[in-house]
């Protein structure tokens, strides 16, 4: 939601942000499966992939190196990070292109 | 942890929430590392060479405790020459928003500790964010170069970012003010999008623009020159004109800089910046009197008449050092920013040459994108102000003031009346577009 892909101006996260596609728990169970259908110990294995996974994905850090996070910020300035933004923001102009109806269901 | 039985010390709990560490702390580790950037070592030798690093420039140019920095954690996606191991924070750009007078401004600095300032296509893109949302909210764009040129590993990713940025130059150019300091060794593509900006300051002994190095020139041509004939900033702000400012370090070359925001609008469709000026209106100086020579062929000083009339004495001339026998400029009257174009009968008697028109022509260029006053000193003593029908219609919000000092003759009266240059260059064939 509101990301820089549908023209989010700034987007904040908070250092416990967990950006990815799902949980490192379901994440684990679809692209190890037959590892850890072949596996003799899969808790810990599972454990393992887990870990490596919210390394990788389940902060907000994959974002911040791609541009799609602007800033991870520490959560008690949010107030002042969020004003500060709106306050930079303050003149915005965009314009979209002239249609004649928004997207409708048909 | 807490789950963990008495009876049983020594076995190792795993639940995952004990192996994070604290996102805090995750944070604050990564926000120190992206400060390190190229590693002291390599600050160090930017100091050497008389050079500040990055911060330290952005530090001096905003408004104090203003900056606010964009995509502090980006790094390049390269993974071919063994560059997946060699990844900085930031990947060489500091990019953001800050304030100069209290006014908003968009700026990036290249930062020249990392991979020598080189541009991959994760560092054009933080460049291109702050451009976008200039031109979005109508601020200025600063950019602070000091960099290689292309990096070399990204191949055309880096060369596609540079085109990236050559299409904002050109979307915003007319839109917000573009300033471009240079501040080390560019070369190639990191000279090329300074180049197509508004106005441009370089720094002496340790700043450079050129296309490619003197090495490459001798390779090429067999020609011998020197890196500051080839592109110091003598040899930009004198012959090529493609400086407008030359500063002896970097604290003066980023001061003038804030002062030269300080005469412009923010962005085409807003008036410059108004000032309470402290000096009088009514102010009389009678060294005025005497400062023009009744004889016609008897030189002056135009710039100590600029002086003495605008507000304060104060006066910012660009390129001072190109085509002399035209002075270009901005000051204030009455606390409101002017530009300000005029003969100087000091050199060359003040005749117009190629070099002279060229110096004149962007500045009311810029004038009128910006909707600027302007007011032309001329050598006549004929004063008129106010609206002319004719030469307004395009740009009804530019007011201009012409002085006429002592003589003006040819084409140089026609300019003050713009109906008649253009029927006189109408007979000679030389009007291509309605102006």
């Amino acid at each position: 939601m509101a990301s820089k892909h549908v023209r989010a101006d700034i987007n904040f996260a908070f250092p416990t942000a967990e950006i990815a596609v799902m949980g490192p728990e379901g994440a684990v169970n679809i692209i190890y499966r037959e590892q850890l259908a072949q596996s003799a110990d899969p808790e810990a294995v599972r454990a393992a992939y887990v870990r490596e996974y919210r390394e990788k994905f389940a902060n907000p850090y994959a974002a911040a190196s791609l541009g799609y996070v602007d800033e991870v910020i520490r959560p008690r300035q949010a107030r002042h990070k969020i004003i500060t933004a709106l306050r930079m923001l303050r003149n915005k102009r965009q314009q979209n292109p002239p249609k004649k109806h928004g997207n409708i269901p048909l | 942890m807490s789950t963990s039985s008495p009876s049983e010390p020594s076995k190792q709990p795993v639940p995952v929430a004990s192996e994070r560490p604290s996102p805090l702390k995750v944070l604050e580790a990564k926000e120190a590392e992206a400060l390190v950037a190229g590693g002291a070592a390599r600050m160090k030798r930017q100091h050497e060479s008389g050079k500040l690093t990055a911060r330290e420039r952005i530090e001096l140019f905003c408004d104090k405790g203003s900056f606010v920095e964009l995509d502090k954690f980006v790094t390049h996606r390269c993974t071919d020459f063994g560059m997946a191991e060699q990844k900085i924070l930031g990947d060489g750009v500091i990019t953001g928003y800050g304030q100069v007078g209290g006014r908003q401004v968009f700026l990036f600095a290249q930062d020249f500790t990392v991979f020598g300032g080189s541009l991959s296509g994760a560092y054009a893109q933080k460049i291109c964010k702050v451009m976008d949302l200039a031109m979005r909210v109508g601020a200025p764009v600063v950019g602070l170069n000091d960099s290689g040129g292309a990096r070399i590993q990204e191949g055309v990713e880096s060369l596609a970012g540079y085109a990236e940025i050559f299409t904002r130059n050109v979307l915003a150019s007319g839109v917000v003010p573009q300033l471009s300091l240079i501040l080390g060794p560019c070369a190639g593509g990191a000279v090329y999008s300074p180049a197509m900006t508004d106005f441009i300051a370089m720094v002496d002994k340790t700043s450079y623009m050129f296309i490619t190095g003197p090495d490459v020139v001798k390779a090429v041509t067999h020609e011998e020159v020197s890196k500051e004939d080839l592109g110091g900033s003598l040899a930009h702000a004198s012959r090529s004109g493609v400086a407008h400012l030359r500063c002896p370090d970097e604290k003066s070359a980023l001061l003038t800089m804030r002062d030269l925001l300080s005469y412009l609008p923010q962005n085409n469709a807003e008036d410059p910046p108004v000032v309470t000026s402290s000096d009088p209106a009514d102010r009389e100086d009678v060294a005025l009197d005497n400062l023009v020579p009744v004889e016609a062929t008897r030189a002056y000083d135009i710039k100590e008449l600029i002086r003495r009339i605008v507000d304060s004495g104060r006066f910012l001339e660009i390129q001072p050092e190109m085509a002399q026998n035209i002075v270009v400029g901005f000051a204030r009257m009455d606390g409101r920013s002017i530009g300000i174009v005029a003969n100087q009968p000091a050199v060359l008697a003040g005749r117009s040459r190629h070099r002279r028109v060229g110096e004149g022509r962007p500045l009311c260029a810029l004038l009128r994108l910006l909707q600027h006053s302007a007011a032309h000193a001329r050598r006549r003593t004929r004063i008129y102000a106010g609206p002319r029908p004719g030469a307004r219609r395009h740009h009804p919000s530019r007011r201009q003031a012409a002085l006429r000092v002592r003589r003006g003759d040819g084409a140089e009266s026609d300019a003050h009346h713009p109906q008649g240059l253009r029927r006189r260059l109408r007979c000679h064939g030389l009007e291509t577009c309605p102006r």
